[in-house]
């Protein structure tokens, strides 16, 4: 066995893994200056990491469009590639000469990004009306149940519900409390759970899909 | 009591009996003694996923979500996916079946997690003895706007035709029109996230889902590794003890006493 990439590929991560672990616990329990010290420090550290994994993204998407470039024969699918290029080119050109501050990138940033977002959120908004929809289906009592629930949920969120049957109010309030919550956190609690033991698994160096499986 | 944080003491006897419990386990687990875990038809789902997209000789589709950053609160439902991942690119491996693995929506893109990935991936195709089969162009960090992760991964989903779409990890709203797309062009789907946001919505698109903590088990189960699967038993134990909590507590404050209460906020 190599010893040098054990040590550096398993050994060090693990074992930094597990000091920087303790210290960030410990910060939550107790109230010493050093520690909340090298805590505010490590945290500071994961913006200088992001900062190099923007230009790990970059290079893997110029990749995948050289491997398009050479591979794709549609050439509207190499357009869209190019575009692509272009796009990234110019916001990286206008943001480093002017800054990201600047009224030109901000006017880019304003009529491309804005609207496409936009528009993509009004796709969000009907894939969750046509998800639902396609939910209310009356095949047993389970399905029963969610389609009556989803049903006086939807009437009493609707402005005139009120006017059909004062009672709607009240009913929705019953269900939210009642139904919804106590389920919501029974759920959250196990995942809570959950996330603990992947946490410690973590920390003892168990769980090393972080480290490449 | 001067270094102690004031109302953490509880929180910390809590955090010593979990971690003991854990390393008890995890040593339990490596002399190959643990409680046989239930089948979680999702993960199973995984397994049939893989073999129908081999069968019908197209790819495999995978993705951490549009959440999937590992500097936030969402780091340990990321490590859940990449653990599943770590399998899933094993099968897919194993039976020369092509995997798509698309990052970002978070935002860095998903690229703090691309080396991850990248090195999981290859690393299974290692295990599996086809290192040659690994394509790094696969794993692909798209953007770190959501939107453009969700329509990036319907433009796959038209061009390179996957059979199987999985999702695992923190899922946020543009999750939707990826799963839904999916579902229209007939991919089988299996989903999971622990964001209680988005776990009806998963329901109602995805073909089998993993709701919550299963997907920290999910990783547990398909490696099989004994010492990950002992580990199970603690979530089990503490889930029994918070139950017992809860009905001693409403039963306490049925009665008028706060004594619980007050306990565990020492």
């Amino acid at each position: 066995m190599e010893v040098k990439p054990v040590i550096y590929r398993t050994l060090l991560p693990l074992f930094i893994t597990f000091a920087c672990s303790v210290v960030l616990i410990s910060e939550f329990f107790v109230d010493i200056t050093a520690i909340t010290m090298i805590s505010v420090a490590l945290k500071t550290s994961t913006s200088i990491i992001f900062a190099f994994s923007i230009v790990l993204g970059t290079v893997s998407l110029l990749l995948w469009v050289r491997k398009k470039m050479i591979t794709e024969k549609n050439w509207s699918n190499r357009g869209f590639s190019i575009l692509l290029l272009l796009t990234l080119l110019l916001f990286l050109v206008i943001g480093s000469i002017f800054g990201i501050d600047s009224n030109l990138y901000s006017l880019l940033f304003t009529s491309i990004n804005f609207p496409i977002m936009n528009a993509f959120e009004g796709m969000v908004c009907f894939w969750m009306v046509k998800m639902a929809y396609s939910s209310w289906r009356l095949r047993n009592i389970e399905s029963g149940a969610l389609l009556g629930i989803a049903f006086i949920t939807l009437v009493s969120l609707s402005p005139w519900a009120q006017m059909l049957w004062p009672g709607f109010a009240p009913v929705y309030e019953w269900i939210m409390n009642y139904i919804n919550k106590p389920g919501m956190r029974g759920i959250i609690m196990a995942g809570a759970l959950g996330l603990f033991i992947v946490s410690l698994r973590t920390i003892f160096g168990k769980e090393r899909g972080y480290l490449g499986g | 009591m001067a270094v102690l944080k004031i109302g953490t003491l509880v929180d910390l006897i809590f955090l010593v009996t979990f971690t003991t419990l854990v390393l008890y386990y995890l040593q339990q687990g490596a002399k190959g003694k643990y409680r046989k875990v239930r089948e979680i038809p999702g993960v199973s789902a995984i397994r049939e996923g893989v073999g129908r997209a081999a069968e019908m000789g197209r790819p495999v589709h995978f993705t951490l979500g549009d959440r999937a950053d590992i500097k936030t609160e969402y780091a340990p439902q990321v490590l859940a996916g990449i653990a599943c991942l770590s399998e899933i690119a094993r099968l897919c491996a194993r039976t020369g079946t092509q995997l798509i693995c698309t990052l970002g929506g978070s935002s860095g893109g998903g690229a703090e997690v691309l080396p991850l990935i990248e090195d999981v991936v290859y690393n299974a195709y290692v295990a599996e003895g086809k290192p040659e089969d690994y394509v790094r162009e696969d794993i692909r960090c798209i953007a770190g706007e959501r939107a453009s992760w969700s329509a990036a991964c319907i433009g796959i989903f038209y061009r390179e035709k996957p059979a199987t779409n999985i999702m695992i990890g923190p899922m946020a709203g543009f999750f939707l029109p990826v799963a839904a797309m999916a579902s229209s062009l007939g991919m089988l789907q299996i989903g999971g996230t622990a964001r209680t946001y988005h776990i009806p919505n998963m329901a109602c698109l995805m073909d089998f889902f993993l709701v919550g903590e299963e997907i920290y088990a999910a990783g547990a189960i398909l490696s099989q590794d004994p010492a990950m699967l002992a580990t199970l038993t603690v979530e089990d134990i503490f889930k029994m003890f918070f139950i017992g909590i809860i009905l001693l507590g409403s039963i306490l404050l049925l009665g008028g006493s706060q004594w619980l209460k007050n306990i565990l906020v020492i």
